[in-house]
């Protein structure tokens, strides 16, 4: 079968308590699987020497978020169906022990990139709502962090 | 715990002036959780000889093998239920 894939991105401030900066998942008329395969988790502030906590969680809603246009990676594709948002102003909702990367250390500066074997990519469901969040958070600093998704469906 | 060629996926950390730091992980079969590889780590993890794949080291995934299509399936059954039944996720009527 063939699939096509696409990419986003969202950015959000660094809080004391996690908040998300990017989410992708199954939009709201048209339920689909979608599965990611690649990731990259950053900061685009002027960043110190930091640990910064990142967690990418399950989710059964999205939030309410900035809806991102998703970048089709081939010329010919049709427009993606998941729904992207960035830049969240109420979180979504999270699955209980959802975690898909739970707490990882990662030092301010540095960037982390994930990508998967071809069959390994993190799927979710086909309903409504169903999706993953990508969150942050840091006791003091207040830069912006990035995540970038890269997905096919 | 050895996975076949090609199906690690890989992990990279880059920082400035400092080497990239690489890994193979995988995803557990039951939950889909990346773990990162670091060999000589210690950290116990778990394998499912149902699905011959690796796990987590989380107790629900140790314990009991729900592969995670099948959950995925379950999820997706619930929901047209519900739509057949004109219900909502809460089970109430939708209308």
């Amino acid at each position: 079968m063939s699939t096509a894939r696409y990419t986003a991105s969202g950015d959000q401030t660094l809080t004391t308590t996690k908040a998300t900066c990017l989410t992708v998942g199954s939009n709201a008329s048209t339920a689909q699987r979608n599965e990611i395969y690649e990731c990259i988790l950053g900061v685009t502030g002027t960043p110190a020497d930091n640990t910064i906590s990142w967690t990418i969680v399950r989710v059964t809603a999205l939030g309410t978020a900035t809806a991102q246009t998703a970048a089709a990676l081939q010329d010919g594709d049709r427009a993606a169906q998941a729904a992207a948002g960035s830049n969240h102003t109420v979180e979504p909702t999270l699955v209980t022990n959802g975690e898909v990367l739970k707490l990882m250390p990662l030092n301010a500066r540095a960037t982390f990139r994930w990508v998967a074997p071809p069959g390994g990519e993190w799927k979710h469901a086909a309903t409504v709502g169903a999706g993953f969040a990508f969150q942050a958070s840091h006791g003091s600093s207040t830069v912006d962090f990035q995540a970038i998704a890269a997905w096919q469906e | 715990m050895a996975l076949p060629p090609g199906r690690y996926g890989y992990v990279a950390i880059m920082k400035p002036g400092k080497p990239t730091i690489e890994r193979d992980a995988y995803l557990c079969a039951h939950c889909q959780m990346l773990c990162i590889v670091r060999p000589g780590s210690g950290t116990t993890r778990g394998y499912c000889f149902r699905c011959q794949a690796p796990l987590c080291g989380r107790a629900p995934c140790n314990q009991r093998c729900i592969p995670f299509e099948a959950k995925m399936e379950a999820q997706e059954g619930r929901r047209r239920f519900w739509k057949q039944m004109e219900l909502t996720s809460a089970g109430e009527a939708s209308r």
